[in-house]
């Protein structure tokens, strides 16, 4: 098994290597059976880089502990699921996952486009194939998963116990789902600079991949943050760490061509942006895989560094060279015609949309990096955090936020001024009388009272959107309200499906602005019996108990929550420790009592057990739960964007 | 028609203007100089009470914490030098003997850190690629207790 998965890699680069070879001389020399030989190499390197996958999945949920893979990421008596998810669990490993993924979505493409665009794909299989080759490239010279030890030890290291819960594990695979997907709509922009096909019927093919991609990636980022909410203990959920910057940084920009791509597509404008879009979210994707393993930042998430770090620069190099190298080939050809002609228009609110989504992405970048350009610059290391990160993209996103509500509801090159009242006059309203609402509660941060009166805003106007179509489809066809408002999405999918979307992004804006202004903090130690205040509750210690489960020694303080002098619930925070091999690895296990209002949110950060006393940090954090609703609608409305439509399915792929 | 793109210009000039102006302010206003232990063991003088961030390991058996679990002493050190550390909220999962640490804070009159900031890196997820020669030699992972 070890010498297949060996083989099978070394192999795959081989494949790779001629797919890209002969297809790009077949497109060059215009040879359809090279083309052909190309594509089928595709096939080739998928499987074998399956198989290579399936050898290390085999090798992991055999216990095969002469591997160094097996043994520095999994243990004997680890759940199985969770010898699995060791896959990921290493830089080898996980380097074989992206490659897994990549080569699954390249023979998709490749099969899926295998009578269409005839011209791009051979360049499309050439790009795909050199990623993927340079993914097993550093596998097999460098991060090898198939490594042997010298000797076989008798057991593992394990897993860390943090990544053994069922949301972690699922984690990394679903934002590679999400990185990995951006390489396709990549791949196709190069294979229509390169081909010289600029037309727009690449895009519509792209365009599924582009908002699975994005789905994906959506998901990954909010996962996240939910974890660290729920498992790291320390009240919030971003802490602009490097590594979640970097998933949110290709998200920013992939958000900014998903709404500019729209103005192409209508108005065959922002050509050039358009693909520059695309080839910097890839790029963004590549170097977010770099920042994670090269240790070049400091990160909570501990990359050790690596060799891997001037691999992967070389290859963001190769690729911005070439991405952009072929964009200014092109330039001519791309230009558009079309001019802005108003700045109160929707073609300049998806502008100031993509001017004001690139702009946060360039800032988060910017504090991301500040300490390898500080020091490349002064010599000295300097280093920005949160309240950098805060103070930059709160306007930025405010901004965000009102041009959501803005564009889509603002008219095509010049909005007249009878058009603006006919669309704004309510939401505005909306927007106003929760400003004031705000003002009048006492709230003086200008940040909080704007993110909650443009949420109202952007709610009003997605209202007021859904209302008027099914009225209107209503009493055209007869339908009732209900019905109007299904068939008139189902009809309009990607414009109802987006202002869900929207609606989401309110949702989130609600949650990160009720929980970041509103929250309160307190910290008691109490003997058994004793309380604490905070909000409108009294906190009562109980027992302290310790005890043993499963292996894992838990020590839990009871504590009931009193409201208005009555019992309500109780919760259990909690220290875990588990009895790894080398050391003890101690988790905390934070109690939530959540609803839609708040979260009451507790740590049991020290006790004493002859007296019965715990240490408790309190958090009430309001409308947190709002963030994880506005995520689920998020993905929702993603999901009737990427419905397909029945008329196309019936016809088959050929008129896609 | 010139004067309508003009006026788009302007907008676009301005958003962005305004975005560099914040991002000064914040970089001016938060950043911190980043020092491994011994860079600042040797300008102790000078560096006392700047806003800064330190890198190092927490040394063994240093690591002192009061019951309730919000005050912490230990020590971080690095290239030979050493500095100590008190730190007065919840410590990450990750913080124990031989942690890469980073703190950041300000080093008080007596050269002890007082930090507001803490963080201990995960047991790694990644093992450096050049670990697997050195791997190979030694042959063996350590055996689990009692197993």
């Amino acid at each position: 098994m070890i010498e297949l998965g060996q083989i099978c890699l070394v192999l795959s680069l081989a494949t790779a290597g001629y797919s890209v070879a002969a297809s790009v001389l077949g497109a060059r020399r215009q040879l359809p059976g090279l083309i052909q030989s190309g594509r089928n190499a595709v096939y080739a390197t998928t499987a074998l880089v399956l198989t290579a996958g399936a050898c290390l999945l085999y090798l992991l949920a055999t216990d095969r502990f002469e591997v160094a893979y097996v043994a520095q990421n999994s243990r004997a008596g680890m759940p199985f699921v969770y010898k699995l998810s060791a896959l990921w669990g290493g830089m080898a490993g996980s380097l074989l996952l992206w490659a897994m993924i990549l080569v699954i979505y390249s023979a998709i493409a490749a099969a899926q486009n295998r009578y269409r665009h005839p011209a791009l794909m051979p360049y499309v299989h050439a790009t795909c194939m050199t990623t993927a080759a340079f993914f097993v490239a550093l596998q097999v010279f460098v991060a090898n998963p198939f490594a042997r030890l010298a000797v076989a030890p008798p057991d593992g290291q394990g897993m860390n116990p943090l990544l053994q819960n069922p949301a972690m594990a699922i984690h990394p695979p679903n934002l590679y789902l999400g990185y990995v997907g951006f390489t396709i709509p990549f791949a196709f922009a190069i294979g229509a600079l390169a081909s010289g096909r600029l037309d727009t019927s690449w895009l519509h093919t792209i365009r599924r991949w582009t908002i699975v991609a994005w789905f994906f990636l959506s998901i990954g980022v909010t996962l996240g943050a939910q974890w660290a909410y729920v498992e790291l203990g320390w009240g919030g959920y971003w802490g602009w760490d490097p590594v979640e910057n970097a998933s949110l940084m290709p998200w920013l920009v992939a958000t900014a061509y998903l709404h500019s791509v729209m103005i192409e597509e209508k108005k065959k404008m922002l050509r050039v942006w358009n693909v520059v879009l695309i080839i910097s979210t890839f790029a963004l994707c590549i170097f977010g895989t770099f920042l994670t393993r090269s240790g070049i930042v400091s990160s909570v998430h501990a990359f050790t560094t690596s060799n891997l770090g001037p691999m992967f620069a070389g290859f963001l190099a190769l690729t911005l060279a070439v991405g952009f190298g072929l964009v200014a080939l092109r330039l001519p050809e791309l230009k558009s015609e079309s001019k802005l002609e108003a700045v109160l228009s929707r073609e300049s609110s998806f502008l100031f949309n993509n001017l004001v989504l690139v702009v946060a992405c360039f800032a988060i970048l910017w504090g991301t990096m500040f300490p390898v350009i500080t020091e490349a610059i002064t010599g000295t290391q300097m280093n920005v955090g949160p309240p950098f990160f805060n103070r930059v993209n709160v306007p930025i996103l405010l901004l965000l936020l009102l041009l959501t509500g803005v564009g889509p509801l603002i008219a095509w090159r010049r909005a007249s001024w009878g058009s603006l009242q006919r669309a704004f006059v309510v939401p505005v309203l909306a927007g106003a009388v929760t400003g004031v609402t705000f003002l009048a509660l006492g709230v003086r941060d200008f940040a909080t009272v704007m993110a909650f009166a443009l949420s109202a805003f952007v709610a009003g106007t997605i209202v007021q959107e859904f209302w008027r179509g099914a009225r209107a489809r209503g009493s055209a066809g007869g339908e009732s309200f209900p019905r109007a408002l299904a068939s008139l999405t189902l009809r309009n999918k990607r414009r109802y499906g987006g202002y869900v979307i929207h609606l989401g992004i309110v949702c989130m804006a609600v949650g990160i602005a009720g929980s970041s202004y509103f929250q309160r903090e307190t910290e008691a130690t109490l003997l058994p019996g004793q309380t604490v205040d905070i909000g409108t509750y009294r906190l009562q210690l109980g027992d302290l108990d310790v005890y043993d489960s499963s292996g894992v020694q838990v020590v839990s303080a009871s504590v009931v929550a009193f409201q208005d002098d009555r019992a309500r619930f109780r919760m259990l925070p909690q220290r875990h420790f588990h009895p790894a091999p080398n050391n003890e690895t101690a988790t905390t296990e934070v109690a939530i009592r959540s609803n839609l209002r708040h979260d009451l949110y507790l740590v049991l950060t020290g006790w004493n057990i002859d007296q019965g006393s715990a240490t408790l940090k309190v958090f009430l954090n309001p409308l947190v739960k709002w963030i994880w609703i506005g995520g689920f609608v998020l993905l929702l409305g993603t999901i009737i964007c990427m419905w397909p439509d029945r008329s196309v399915s019936a016809a088959g792929i050929r008129n896609y | 028609m010139g004067i309508r793109r003009r006026q788009v210009g302007i907008a676009v000039t301005v958003i962005l203007a305004a975005v560099v102006y914040v991002m000064i302010v914040g970089m001016r206003d938060t950043m911190v100089y980043y020092y491994t232990v011994s860079e600042i063991a040797d300008r102790q003088q000078e560096l006392t009470g700047e806003p800064l961030r330190v890198a190092g390991q927490v040394m063994a058996g240093s690591i002192d914490s009061d019951d309730s679990g919000l005050f912490h002493r230990f020590i971080i050190e690095e290239g030979g030098k050493q500095i100590p550390v008190v730190y007065r909220d919840v410590v990450p999962d990750t913080f124990q003997d031989e942690a890469e640490a980073v703190v950041e804070g300000k080093l008080d009159a007596d050269g002890t850190f007082q930090a507001t900031f803490l963080m201990a890196k995960c047991p790694s997820k990644y093992e450096a690629a050049t670990d697997y020669p050195e791997y190979r030699e030694a042959g063996v992972v350590a055996p689990a207790k009692g197993r």
